[in-house]
C-alpha cells in the first residue's frame, strides 16, 4: 500500500517529518519505506495564464504571461483555449519525452515553445486540447515541482488487516499513536435509499453468497475531462497513471477510503439492470487491460442483459468504461466476499487495488460512504449533478462483533502491566466500545473494519503495539535441565564433518531441486524406488527432487570444472527424496566425492589410486567411529544397477543389508556434466552409520597393553597376476594362527625382475603372544607354514633375491 | 675383529668433537678411507663362517651408514659456519591442507550453540522434520487456511495432483509434530531446508535454511519472548548490538512481532544495506496461537508459549555481507575458500 506524506495530513494533523512519520508507522507495525516518485517525463515545463487570442490561418495565436514580466506567443491547434487559462507552457530548450521543445516557424510568425495537453506531458490522456490547470497553481509556478511534490512512501502491510489499505485506516493507526484527532471528512449523501430498483435501473444479485450487498448512484451531465492539478498531484504521488477525473476520483476515494468503486458509462449498458451472478462455465470476458478471459461458474460477473461488464470486485470491462462522451455515470459500490475474490484473483493471476482489499475484507459500511465521498468530489468540482438516490440490493446492516476479555490475561500474556486507562484509551482510539462489566472484565464491541480482532491475544497486539514493544523489558524463562539437547544425530553429522575437512575435503550445500532430464538415477541401496517430481513447476531447471545427494554434488564438481577453480574432494551430508507406492520418504546421507583430473595414459592408475584412497578413507573413517560390524566387498549382487553401478563398485554390507557403497564414477556420467575428471564416490545412509556407532562406541573396553615384545617380518611375494589380494590377506591370516596380530601391505611392484605373469607384493606381519617373547623359532614355523599355504592354494611364493 | 668394531666406535666419538674441517677429514680418511678401518674389515669376514656372515654383514653396513651420517652433519655444520639459523625458515611451511566447512554450517552450528546453551533441544530428521510435508502440517494447522491471504508469500512446490503434500515452506510445521508427540515443557530449536516455488535472484532461492524456535510452557509470556531473543541477538550478532522489536502479523502467533538489529554495516546512521532506516530484521517471532496450541494438544487455558523461525541463509549473508544468495548452492571453492 502506497501513501504520500502531504495527503496524508488532510486525515491528520500532525508535525512529524518524513522520515519520522516512516519510523512511527513501522514502529506501530506498519512497516514503512521511502518509495520513489513516479519518472516524470518533462522537465520545466511552466503555468501560463492566457491574454489574448488572435485567430489565424488553421489554428491560433496564442498570447500569454508565464509571471516572467514578459509576454509570449505560440501558435497553437488545441479547441479549448480561453482567455485568462491557465494552461501548462514548455519554453524552447525544455525536453519532454525526451524531445527536445524548439521555436518553430509558421509562415512569418515565430512560435516561441508550446502550451501542452495532459497527453503531451505523459500525466493523463486527454490530446485534444491543453490541459487546464487551476488553483493552488499560480501563473510562474513549476508544474512539475508541483504535481510531483509530494513525498511517496511505501508500507507493507500485513495480510489481515484489510483496515489498513486506506489513508483513513493509517490515520487511525497514527492517530491512537499520536493522541490526535482524525480530520472530519466531508460526504454528499443521498437524500434516499431505495432498494431493488430506481433511477430507471434495477439490481439483480442472484450470488448473493458472492456478494451481500450492491449498490450503485447514478452522476448525470457528466463532464468527463482530466483531472485537476490537486487530483493528478494525488495520482502521481501514489505512482498511479492519471486516466480521466471520473475514474481519478473513484481511485482517489479508494485509497481514501478503502472502498474499492467501479464507474460505469449508463449508457453503454444494456437493458435496464445490473445482474450480478455466477458467470457461466466457459463465459468469456474482456476485462479493461483488454484480456479475455475464459470464466467458470465460481467467478463472479457483474452483468447487464447483454453479458458481463465487470469482473466483480476485481476487474472492470473494457466496454462500458467511462469514455470522454459519457454523460451519465453508474457509480458501483458492493460488498464483495473474500475468499470469492480471491480464488478469482488468484485463479486469472489478476490482482488489482480492488482485489487486494476485497481479498482481506472491507469495511460494509464504507460502502455508502464512499459511494457519498465521490459524490462530495463530483460536486465540488463541478462536474456532474449525483442522483439524490442510491439504490442498493443485499443486506445494509451487519451486527458490530462483541466478545468479553479478562483483562489479567493481557497482563498474563505479555507478562507486562499497562495500565488499564491506557489500554481503555488504546481500544477506543482503534474503533473499539469499551464496556467495563467488572474492573477485570471488559465486553468489547469490535469495530467492522477489524473483523482480526477475536480473542484475548489478539487485544494483547493492539494494546501492545501502541504502547510500545520496545516499552516491555525481555527477562528470560526458568529452564529445565537434564535433558538430552543435542542429539547424537545432529552432533556426530558437526563431529563427521570437521573430521572430513581436516581429511583436505571441502563441504558442498548442493541444491536438492533440479531438472528432470538430469537428476533421477534412482539410489543404488534404494531398490525400486521413484524420483519425486514436483507437480507445479515454476521452472525446468527445479522440476523434481535428487533421490541421491552423489548426482547434485557431481553437478558441483563439473561446475566448479568448467571455472577451473580446482575444487576436487567433497563431500555433503544431505537429503535423498524417494517415492513408493507406499508413498514419499526421505533419508539423510553421506557422500564423499574424491576426484582428479582425467588426461592422459596415467588415467588407469589414477583410477586405482583414487578409488583405493577413497575406499581407504571410508575405513579409516567406520573405524574411528568405532563402528566393525560391517563388510566392504565388491557388489557381486547389484541387482537392477547391473548396467550403471560400473565394475569399480563395492557395497558396505551389515546383516545382509546394504547400507553404503564405493564406486568409481563411471565415464557417461561426467562427460554428461561436461566434466574431464575422474571420480569416485561412497555414499553412506547416516540413520545406519549412527545406529552402528552407538551399537558400538559404548562397547569399548580397554584390552592391556602387551608386556612383552612384538616381533616383525617382511615377507616378499612373487603373486601371479589372476590372484586376489583378499584371497592372500585370507590365507595369511587363515595360517599365521592367533600370535599374527597384524598384517599389512606396503608395496606392490610391476617390472622386469619380477616372474613373468606375475607381480611383486610385500606384506609386513607383525606377530604377537601375550604370555611370552615370541622366539625366532616360533615365529620361523608359522612363517613356514604361511608360505606353505601361499603356495598351495594360491601359487604365490616368495620372491627369489 | 671386534677390536677394530670397537675402534670405530670410539673414533666416531672424535668425529662428534671434531675442531676443524681438516681434523675431520683426516677421521674420515682414518675411517672410511681406502686403506680405513672398514676397509680392513673386509678379510676377516672371508674367514667367518656361512652361519655368521650375514650377522657381521648386517651389523657393519649399520655401522657403517651411521658414520657416513656423521659425518655429512658435522661437514654440513662447518659449512654453515658462524651463522645462526641453519635453514631458510622464510621457505613456505609444508602441511597437508585442511578442507572448509560450509558457511551455512558454521552459521547453523552457531546459533545451534546458543541455543543448546539456553536449554533449547535440537530438533531434525526425517521423521519429527521432513521436507516433503503435508499441507495440513505446513499451513491448516498454522491458521493458514486454504484461501489465507498470508499463503501468497508462501508460494509451494506441491508433489500430488490434490495438492496434499508439498516441499515445506517454513520449518514451522515442526512445533505441530513435536508439540503432538512431546510433553511439557517444549523447548526446541529446529533447523533445515524450507522450499518456496520463487524465481532465482539473488535475493530468493526456491530452497533456503530456516531455524524454528518454539517454547511452551507454563507462564511463558512475552517478556520471556524478548529476553531469549535478545540474548541470541547479541550472542550472535555481538554484545553492544541495539535490539528492536516491532508489530508484525504471523497467522500462527499473537502478538506476533519482527526483531531487526542496528545495521552492522553503518551502526544504524542509514545506509544501502539497511535501506536507510539503521535497522536490518533478523527474524520473525510471536506468542504461539492459542490455537496453534490447541493443535499441538495443548490446553491454551494452561500453558502458552512463543516461536520464532530465523533465514540461517540470510543470516549468513549478514554476518559475512554475502550479497547474493546463490553463492551458497554454487559452492566454488573461492567462495568456500573464504570461511
Amino acid at each position: 500500500m502506497r501513501i504520500s506524506y502531504d495527503w496524508l495530513k488532510e486525515f491528520i494533523n500532525h508535525d512529524l517529518d518524513y522520515g519520522e512519520l516512516m519510523r512511527t508507522l513501522t514502529m506501530i507495525g506498519l512497516e514503512s519505506d521511502a518509495a520513489d516518485k513516479m519518472e516524470c517525463e518533462f522537465d520545466s515545463v511552466i503555468v501560463a495564464k492566457i491574454t489574448k487570442i488572435d485567430k489565424t490561418e488553421g489554428g491560433n495565436i496564442i498570447t500569454f504571461d508565464t509571471g516572467q514580466g514578459d509576454l509570449k506567443q505560440v501558435f497553437c491547434t488545441a479547441p479549448n483555449v480561453e482567455v485568462g487559462m491557465l494552461a501548462p507552457y514548455a519554453a524552447p530548450g525544455t525536453t519532454i519525452k525526451g524531445i527536445k521543445v524548439e521555436q518553430k516557424k509558421f509562415g512569418d510568425f515565430v512560435s516561441n515553445g508550446v502550451l501542452c495537453s495532459s497527453e503531451e506531458l505523459g500525466i493523463g490522456r486527454d490530446s485534444t486540447g491543453l490541459l487546464p490547470l487551476c488553483d493552488p497553481l499560480k501563473v510562474g509556478d513549476d508544474l512539475k515541482e508541483y504535481l510531483f511534490g509530494d513525498l511517496p512512501i511505501e508500507i507493507e502491510l500485513v495480510s489481515n488487516r484489510g483496515d489498513q489499505y486506506s489513508f483513513l485506516g493509517i490515520a487511525r493507526e497514527l492517530a491512537v499513536h499520536l493522541g490526535l484527532p482524525i480530520q472530519e471528512i466531508e460526504y454528499s449523501e443521498a437524500s434516499e435509499t431505495i432498494e431493488g430498483k430506481g433511477d430507471s435501473m434495477a439490481i439483480e444479485i442472484p450470488a448473493l453468497d458472492l456478494c451481500p450487498l450492491y449498490t450503485f448512484r447514478m452522476f448525470n451531465d457528466a463532464i468527463v475531462c482530466d483531472s485537476p492539478p490537486q487530483i493528478l498531484r494525488k495520482l502521481i504521488a501514489l505512482g498511479l497513471k492519471p486516466i480521466n477525473n471520473i475514474v481519478d476520483i473513484t481511485n482517489i476515494v479508494l485509497y481514501e477510503l478503502g472502498q474499492p468503486l467501479h464507474p460505469f458509462d449508463r449508457t453503454l449498458l444494456k437493458g435496464n439492470s445490473v445482474i450480478v451472478r455466477r458467470a457461466k462455465p466457459k463465459e468469456k470476458f474482456t476485462t479493461l487491460d483488454d484480456v479475455e478471459r475464459k470464466l467458470d461458474k465460481n467467478d463472479l460477473l457483474i452483468a447487464d442483459e447483454s453479458g458481463g461488464i465487470a469482473l466483480g470486485g476485481v476487474m472492470g470491462g473494457l466496454l462500458s468504461e467511462i469514455n470522454w462522451k459519457t454523460r451519465t455515470v453508474l457509480l458501483e459500490s458492493a460488498l464483495f466476499e473474500k475468499v470469492g475474490i480471491r480464488r478469482t484473483s488468484r485463479r486469472h493471476a489478476l490482482r488489482s487495488d480492488a482485489s487486494v482489499r476485497f481479498e482481506r475484507g472491507v469495511d460494509p459500511d464504507m460502502v455508502m460512504k464512499a459511494s457519498a465521498r465521490v459524490a462530495w468530489y463530483v460536486e465540488k468540482l463541478n462536474i456532474g449533478t449525483p442522483s439524490p438516490t442510491l439504490v442498493y440490493t443485499g443486506q445494509m446492516e451487519y451486527p458490530k462483533n462483541k466478545f468479553t476479555i479478562r483483562v489479567p490475561r493481557i497482563e498474563q500474556c505479555l507478562g507486562y502491566k499497562i495500565p488499564y486507562d491506557d489500554m481503555n484509551r488504546i481500544l477506543t482510539g482503534l474503533g473499539f466500545d469499551v464496556n467495563e462489566i467488572e474492573t477485570d472484565k471488559w465486553e468489547l464491541t469490535v469495530p467492522k473494519f477489524r473483523s482480526d480482532v477475536v480473542i484475548e491475544e489478539d487485544v494483547a497486539e493492539e494494546v501492545a503495539r501502541h504502547h510500545g514493544y520496545n516499552a516491555i523489558e525481555g527477562t528470560l524463562p526458568r529452564i529445565q535441565m537434564g535433558r538430552d539437547l543435542l542429539h547424537e544425530y545432529d552432533s556426530l553429522k558437526m563431529s563427521v564433518r570437521y573430521l572430513l575437512a581436516g581429511w583436505g575435503l571441502y563441504e558442498v550445500i548442493s541444491f536438492a531441486l533440479g531438472n528432470r532430464n538430469e537428476l533421477g538415477r534412482t539410489h543404488f541401496l534404494r531398490p525400486g524406488v521413484k524420483r519425486v517430481d514436483i507437480n507445479n513447476p515454476l521452472t525446468e531447471e527445479h522440476a523434481c527432487l535428487r533421490t541421491n545427494i552423489e548426482e547434485t554434488m557431481l553437478d558441483v564438481l563439473a561446475s566448479n570444472y568448467k571455472k577451473r577453480t580446482g575444487l576436487r574432494d567433497i563431500f555433503e551430508i544431505g537429503r535423498g527424496y524417494w517415492r513408493t507406492d507406499e508413498g514419499f520418504a526421505e533419508k539423510d546421507e553421506l557422500c564423499i566425492i574424491l576426484s582428479v583430473e582425467g588426461i592422459g595414459k596415467s588415467v588407469k592408475n589414477s583410477e586405482e589410486d583414487l578409488f583405493l584412497q577413497l575406499k581407504g578413507l571410508v575405513i579409516e573413517l567406520l573405524k574411528h567411529l568405532k563402528i566393525t560390524n560391517y563388510k566392504l566387498a565388491h557388489d557381486d549382487n547389484p541387482g537392477e544397477f547391473a548396467d550403471v553401478a560400473g565394475d569399480a563398485f563395492m557395497a558396505i554390507t551389515t546383516d545382509n543389508t546394504k547400507w553404503g557403497y564405493v564406486r568409481l564414477v563411471p565415464n557417461d556420467e561426467l562427460d554428461r556434466r561436461d566434466a574431464q575428471l575422474i571420480a569416485v564416490s561412497a555414499t553412506l545412509d547416516w540413520e545406519t552409520l549412527l545406529a552402528l556407532h552407538q551399537e558400538s562406541k559404548g562397547a569399548i573396553t580397554l584390552d592391556p597393553l602387551p608386556r612383552f615384545p612384538a616381533s616383525k617380518r617382511d615377507l616378499a611375494l612373487s603373486v601371479p597376476d589372476d590372484v586376489k589380494y583378499e584371497d592372500i590377506e585370507k590365507t595369511i591370516l587363515e595360517s599365521g594362527g592367533e600370535i599374527l596380530v597384524d598384517l599389512n601391505l606396503f608395496d606392490i611392484y610391476r617390472g622386469k625382475q619380477v616372474e613373468k605373469g606375475h607381480i611383486s607384493i610385500a606384506v609386513n606381519l607383525t606377530f604377537q603372544d601375550r604370555e611370552r617373547t615370541l622366539t625366532d623359532e616360533i615365529v620361523d614355523e608359522r612363517i613356514s607354514s604361511i608360505l606353505k599355504a601361499l603356495e598351495k592354494s594360491l601359487g604365490v611364493r616368495l620372491r627369489d633375491k | 675383529m671386534d677390536e677394530i668394531l670397537e675402534k670405530i666406535a670410539q673414533r666416531l666419538e672424535a668425529v662428534k668433537k671434531a675442531p676443524t674441517p681438516d681434523e675431520l677429514e683426516q677421521l674420515r680418511i682414518e675411517i672410511l678411507g681406502r686403506k680405513g678401518y672398514f676397509a680392513q674389515l673386509g678379510p676377516f669376514m672371508g674367514k667367518l663362517s656361512p652361519e655368521d656372515r650375514p650377522k657381521y654383514g648386517k651389523q657393519i653396513n649399520k655401522l657403517k651408514t651411521s658414520a657416513q651420517d656423521a659425518f655429512d652433519s658435522k661437514k654440513l655444520e662447518f659449512e654453515k659456519g658462524t651463522s645462526k639459523t641453519r635453514f631458510d625458515i622464510t621457505l613456505p611451511g609444508r602441511a597437508h591442507q585442511i578442507g572448509k566447512i560450509h558457511p551455512l554450517t558454521i552459521v547453523e552450528k552457531r546459533m545451534m550453540e546458543i541455543f543448546v546453551h539456553m536449554g533449547f533441544e535440537v530438533v531434525t530428521g526425517p521423521v519429527l522434520a521432513p521436507e516433503i510435508e503435508e499441507d495440513y502440517y505446513n499451513f491448516e494447522m498454522l491458521n493458514l487456511h486454504k484461501d489465507h491471504p498470508a499463503r501468497d508469500t508462501q508460494d509451494s512446490f506441491y508433489l500430488d495432483e490434490g495438492n496434499h503434500t508439498l516441499l515445506r515452506t517454513q520449518t514451522s510445521p515442526v512445533q505441530i509434530r513435536y508439540m503432538q508427540q512431546n510433553e511439557l515443557p517444549v523447548q526446541i530449536v529446529a533447523p533445515g531446508r524450507c522450499f518456496r516455488r520463487d524465481m532465482v535472484t539473488a535475493r530468493h532461492s526456491p530452497m533456503f535454511h530456516q531455524v524454528e524456535g518454539l517454547l511452551i510452557d507454563k507462564g511463558i509470556n512475552f517478556t520471556h519472548l524478548k529476553g531469549v531473543l535478545e540474548v541470541f541477538a547479541r550472542e550472535l550478532f555481538g554484545q553492544d548490538r541495539k535490539v528492536r522489536f516491532r508489530p508484525d502479523y504471523f497467522p500462527f502467533t499473537e502478538p506476533s512481532a519482527e526483531v531487526a538489529i542496528d545495521c552492522t554495516v553503518c551502526g544504524g546512521k542509514g545506509c544501502r544495506t539497511c535501506s536507510n532506516t539503521g535497522w536490518i530484521e533478523i527474524l520473525g517471532c510471536g506468542m504461539v496461537h492459542p490455537q496453534v496450541i490447541k493443535n499441538g494438544g495443548f490446553d491454551p487455558e494452561e500453558v502458552s508459549g512463543f516461536a520464532f523461525g530465523i533465514g540461517i541463509d540470510r543470516t549468513a549473508m549478514l554476518l559475512y555481507r554475502i550479497g547474493d544468495i546463490r553463492l551458497f548452492t554454487e559452492n566454488d571453492k573461492r567462495f568456500l575458500d573464504q570461511f
